[in-house]
């Protein structure tokens, strides 16, 4: 179904971006809405010194790849999510790795897996998914050598490159 | 109400076939593109965006229900729907909602929670009473500066004490005279997915700020700081971020209104035409607070353009209408895209825009293949 996008589409797709880019900046000066006080953390200054920090780890010949994300419009009548979930299989179609009965009791018991296996996030995510989710969603914590099986398991399976 | 039938994926599906389903504990579906082609979106096709499971409820639930207004107000009130309905104002209006994080799948690299594509979104006509009425009625404090939602949906661990979702807006927003709290969708009682038997429509915002299984609103003195309105959910970065970046919390801000985009929803993705053959494009077009001031339609890859013939809203938030003439010049295969700009000049970019931590606010423009043979 799907088509390589072709050539001129790539360089349009990279203009695109730097002015999606500007266009962000430009939108996003929104402020406290009225009479709900700004932390003091919030403060522009500390941002600026943040976004300094953030400007010093970024990579000075970065990956630009994963950032064209051109859209294959084909992508509306395939599939478009939990392609690996199966309802049939005791594991809901889980990845036969070393993890696996661990994510299914653990990531399984409140809510479905499909929710799970439609992810493709980075190792960080997954991590703060986890932590969020034993802090504030009821899941029992994950003993030590479990989480580190999980995160590894989760960020192989439904992970994202970057 | 079949509530309980709804519960499961199959009864989600039989009440709103041909929908896609992203989750089925808790169910979330979204809509297809070609199937929001109705100018006031069906029952049946309205996506579906819960954090926990609906209340199982009988019939009775409508005349059992109770509303609670209280917090920052100078008399709490107690209200039936019976009550709204004899002592407010009852209007009908055409509303727009979304959900935040329609578009989420094209982020990479990608960003957690359902992958929604394009259809978290649709515009029925809703029934109800003005939320500004039934505040006023109540007598707003002025030191109230948010507000409280809370619902009769569980969350999905089984702890009543938790909330699946509690969110509000700041009172300003709540004051907006096109605010509902709504019993009726399309002339009939609210279907069991999305908030039977009472909820806000509050359009514009993330559909988070539109309670389903609406049972109380608080007014308070400082911002809401209920289940999903702090950490990384409804927010974005305050400033552009390079994709991937791991954001302070402290510099994540609650998103406000929505920004412009549109649908095409004729013809579907994959069409087959004849060459230098005139069809009809179509779809909707609309822009969080903001009104759509044009739409137009390339079948180059954003090489040239042309305006497509835009209509007026119903009403204010409701989406615009918009329909192109094409013709393609020659066999082939071909895109078409659509870019809608609203009253202050924005236009949709061609690709998501500024990454952020959860994946929302992708308005990137839509595209449908359509072969010339």
């Amino acid at each position: 179904m799907r088509n390589p996008p072709p050539v001129t589409l790539i360089f349009f797709l990279a203009a695109g971006a730097m002015i999606a880019g500007m266009i962000w900046a430009a939108n996003s000066g929104g402020g406290a809405p009225r009479g709900i006080e700004t932390l003091a953390e919030s403060a522009p200054q500390s941002r600026n010194e943040r976004i300094a920090a953030l400007a010093a780890d970024w990579p000075r010949e970065p990956d630009y790849a994963p950032i064209f994300n051109a859209l294959d419009p084909s992508f509306a009548v395939i599939e478009t999510s939990a392609s690996a979930f199966d309802p049939g299989d005791d594991y809901f179609g889980l990845p036969r790795t070393e993890g696996y009965e661990t994510v299914y009791a653990y990531c399984g018991a409140c809510h479905s897996l499909r929710i799970v296996m439609q992810q493709h996030v980075t190792p960080e995510r997954w991590s703060e998914i986890l932590i969020w989710m034993s802090e504030k969603q009821g899941m029992p914590e994950l003993p030590p050598e479990d989480a580190a099986i999980v995160l590894d398991y989760l960020s192989e399976h439904f992970g994202s490159a970057g | 109400m079949p509530v309980a039938l709804a519960q499961d994926a199959d009864g989600a599906l039989r009440a709103k076939p041909g929908l896609t389903l992203l989750n089925d504990r808790p169910i979330n579906m979204e809509t297809p593109p070609h199937l929001l082609d109705d100018d006031v979106t069906p029952a049946e096709r309205l996506f579906v965006r819960n954090n926990g499971l609906p209340p199982v409820l009988d019939g009775a639930a409508a005349e059992n229900w109770r509303l609670v207004i209280d917090g920052e107000v100078a008399t709490p009130l107690n209200l039936s729907i019976a009550d709204l309905k004899s002592r407010f104002e009852t209007l009908t209006l055409q509303l727009q909602i979304e959900c935040g994080g329609n578009g989420r799948k094209f982020f990479r690299p990608g960003a957690s929670g359902n992958q929604w594509t394009f259809g978290a979104v649709g515009c029925p006509q809703w029934s109800g009473v003005r939320l500004r009425d039934v505040l006023q009625a109540a007598g707003v404090k002025d030191n109230a500066v948010y507000t409280a939602h809370k619902s009769a949906d569980t969350h999905l661990s089984g702890d009543l004490e938790k909330d699946p979702i509690s969110r509000g807006v700041p009172i300003d927003k709540a004051m907006e005279e096109h605010n509902l709290i709504a019993w009726a969708l399309n002339g009939e009682a609210l279907p069991a997915l999305n908030g039977f038997p009472l909820r806000l429509v509050v359009p514009g915002w993330p559909g988070s700020c539109s309670q389903k299984w609406l049972t109380h609103i608080t007014l308070r003195d400082r911002v809401h700081d209920g289940a999903k309105m702090t950490g990384t959910s409804y927010r974005v970065p305050a400033y552009p971020v390079a994709p991937g970046t791991s954001v302070p919390k402290e510099d994540m801000e609650i998103i406000q209104a929505m920004p412009v985009k549109s649908l095409i929803t004729f013809p579907q993705t994959g069409v087959r035409v004849s060459p230098q053959s005139e069809f009809e494009v179509r779809g909707h077009a609309w822009a969080g607070d903001n009104s759509v001031s044009s739409v137009d339609i390339s079948i180059d890859f954003g090489a040239t353009w042309q305006s497509a013939n835009l209509s007026r809203p119903k009403n204010r938030y409701a989406w615009q209408r918009w329909r192109a003439a094409v013709s393609l010049p020659q066999a082939g295969y071909f895109e078409v895209w659509a870019r809608a700009t609203d009253n202050e000049g924005r236009a949709q970019p061609p690709v998501p825009p500024g990454w952020n931590p959860k994946g929302y606010l992708n308005n990137m423009q839509h595209r449908v293949s359509v072969f010339a043979v």
